[in-house]
């Protein structure tokens, strides 16, 4: 196999973001966002085996965001992708330089013509939220257009706290305590849905904001495909505003859902489908 | 930028400057007085000769991140992923460190193969290398793998099971946790500000099993490249020496249940939670029992891994 693409990213760094940038890069990016307790590249496994090794892939860069998903809350988070996002798409010669180390290089400049957005979980509330500051940043976004969402497992519509919680490996074995964890964690009070089964102000708000920003034209914040697990209990499945109507896959658990795997190749089929 | 220089350009800048190991290999370079040169085989000594101090242990820690940078270049090499033969800059004083009386002596006392090996390809000893179609992603799937274990959790508890404590926690403290639910619940479920290294170890415990289901799935795969399971092995293989002699075999089994097991009343999840559990033992098992450490052809039928070593005590703490 000819190598196609450079890793850069710091490793050491909890935050951040991974990236195997092409070596002849085309104008395609493909960046994910990792759910609850997730991590940059492990929550995707393998995707990063399979798609540098596809000549499909060859010129794409490949961008795996690292974020706090326990103790900051999606609003930070999301923040955070949106700086990414805007410098990858205005100044990608320096972030290149910058995580490969190697100033010396004379950028080369390149325009993104489609920039694959894919989350998983919590990842989909992250990447909507930093969608809706660009929205809300028009007139200097306006690379914001080649953005397609694809959604694994979307936690837009709420999780289940107890199923939420066991991701963090802690057992939920009396339900008494779980008002004391939500507390103690943001993330589960903003995600949670209550006894009612209804979803929390921050995901209400945020769905109230999807439906004025696509009623205005921002169709980036559309997602066009949204894929759930027959067997995930940890989020609740359903359609979302304009979202493409989303499609189940069969004994599928919320974390390996987006895991492509040799007899598991869905995710890779989904992504590789918009390429 | 060639791509086998941007590889090697990679390792440098964030395995050797970026993580401290530069500073070892000023401190080696610099230890050429005899008295410079006992000073170094000190701080390098086997902690059963004398306790390791604070300052000492963050300093040996920095030769440990350049044996780290020198087994990654190993496996670069063995995967045809940095320019061969290797520039002057980088051979002679990967030669120079790596053959250094008191580096020599370290690497004995906390046995560590793959640096001795790129020592021996540098001098034409060893030509181990693989052809292999997907080189670069199986590399990059390694450095994936350590990624995970660079975190403040993770270095928490690997810090313990080296037998290092911090404040009043050690390994026992963690074990010790994970034998009550309720302890367990306690002291995972904290606020950010309420985050001990106790709490940071059993979040890092939970990470190194995923870990090892992961480095045990990558390895076990047959189509791996042996030279490279064996190397790739052996660059983690430190962590389930130390996971032996740091937690007996019992309260590994106990740990393991109590983390991948969630209590649910319903049958399916159960039945989830006991398959989890029986994959983590297996992987955590087949890793520390070094079965990928060996050939194929040196493997025999019925083999069990070597009786574990009485547990060492080490006074460490930071």
């Amino acid at each position: 196999m000819v190598q196609n693409h450079l890793i850069a990213g710091n490793p050491s760094e909890p935050k951040g973001f991974r990236a195997y940038w092409a070596t002849r890069p085309k104008g395609t990016a493909i960046v994910f966002v990792h759910g609850f307790n997730g991590e940059a590249v492990g929550t995707w496994s393998l995707f990063e085996r399979f798609l540098p090794q596809d000549p499909r892939c060859a010129g794409c860069d490949l961008v795996f965001f690292q974020y706090d998903s326990v103790y900051t809350n999606c609003a930070i988070s999301a923040s955070e992708l949106h700086t990414l996002l805007t410098r990858l798409s205005t100044d990608r010669a320096t972030l290149v330089d910058e995580t490969l180390g190697s100033s010396g290089r004379p950028p080369r400049p390149v325009k993104y013509k489609r920039v694959l957005l894919i989350a998983h979980s919590m990842g989909a509330v992250v990447a909507r939220k930093a969608l809706l500051r660009m929205y809300r940043n028009r007139n200097k976004d306006l690379w914001a257009k080649t953005i397609i969402l694809l959604l694994f497992a979307p936690a837009h519509l709420g999780a289940h706290v107890t199923h939420l919680v066991s991701l963090l490996g802690i057992i939920p074995y009396v339900g008494q305590m779980l008002p004391f964890v939500r507390y103690k964690i943001p993330a589960l009070t903003e995600l949670g849905i209550n006894e009612r089964g209804q979803m929390s102000r921050s995901l209400e708000d945020m769905r109230t904001d999807t439906k004025e920003a696509l009623e205005r034209g921002a169709f980036y914040l559309r997602a066009r495909k949204v894929i759930f697990g027959t067997a995930d209990k940890v989020v609740v499945p359903g359609e979302y505003c304009d979202d493409e109507n989303f499609d189940s896959v069969a004994g599928r658990e919320h974390k390996d859902i987006c895991k492509p795997t040799t007899d598991y190749l869905d995710p890779l089929n989904v992504v590789m489908g918009f390429l | 930028m060639d791509v086998l220089q941007g590889n090697l350009q990679y390792l440098k800048v964030h395995y050797l400057l970026a993580r401290g190991g530069a500073k070892a290999a000023a401190r080696i370079e610099e230890a050429v007085s005899p008295q410079s040169s006992r000073a170094l085989r000190w701080l390098l000594r086997h902690h059963d000769e004398e306790g390791i101090t604070d300052t000492e242990s963050w300093k040996r820690d920095e030769v440990d991140y350049l044996l780290e940078y020198y087994s990654l270049l190993e496996i670069a090499c063995t995967l045809n992923l940095v320019p061969w033969p290797l520039s002057k800059d980088v051979a002679d004083p990967a030669i120079k460190h790596l053959e250094h009386p008191a580096v020599q002596k370290y690497m004995q006392h906390y046995p560590i193969s793959l640096p001795q090996l790129l020592v021996l390809r540098l001098k034409g000893l060893f030509i181990g290398r693989v052809a292999c179609d997907d080189a670069p992603t199986l590399f990059w799937q390694l450095l994936e793998l350590d990624s995970r274990l660079y975190n403040d959790n993770c270095e928490t508890f690997l810090w313990f099971i080296d037998g290092g404590s911090r404040g009043r926690y050690d390994i026992d403290s963690v074990i010790r946790t994970l034998k009550s639910s309720k302890a367990y619940f306690h002291a995972v479920s904290v606020r950010a500000r309420e985050i001990t290294h106790l709490t940071k170890a059993l979040h890092g415990f939970r990470i190194f099993l995923q870990f090892c289901v992961d480095l045990d799935a990558l390895l076990a795969d047959p189509a791996l490249p042996p030279l490279f399971r064996v190397e790739a092995w052996k660059y983690f293989a430190y962590w389930f020496r130390n996971l032996s002699l740091y937690v007996e075999e019992n309260d590994l089994q106990r740990a393991i249940g109590q983390v991948a097991a969630w209590k649910q009343s319903d049958a399916d999840a159960a039945r989830h939670t006991a398959s989890e559990v029986k994959r983590i033992r297996a992987s955590v098992e087949r890793l520390s029992s070094g079965e990928f450490g060996r050939f194929p052809n040196q493997l025999r039928d019925g083999e069990r891994p070597p009786k574990q070593p009485a547990r060492r005590t080490r006074p460490k703490i930071r």
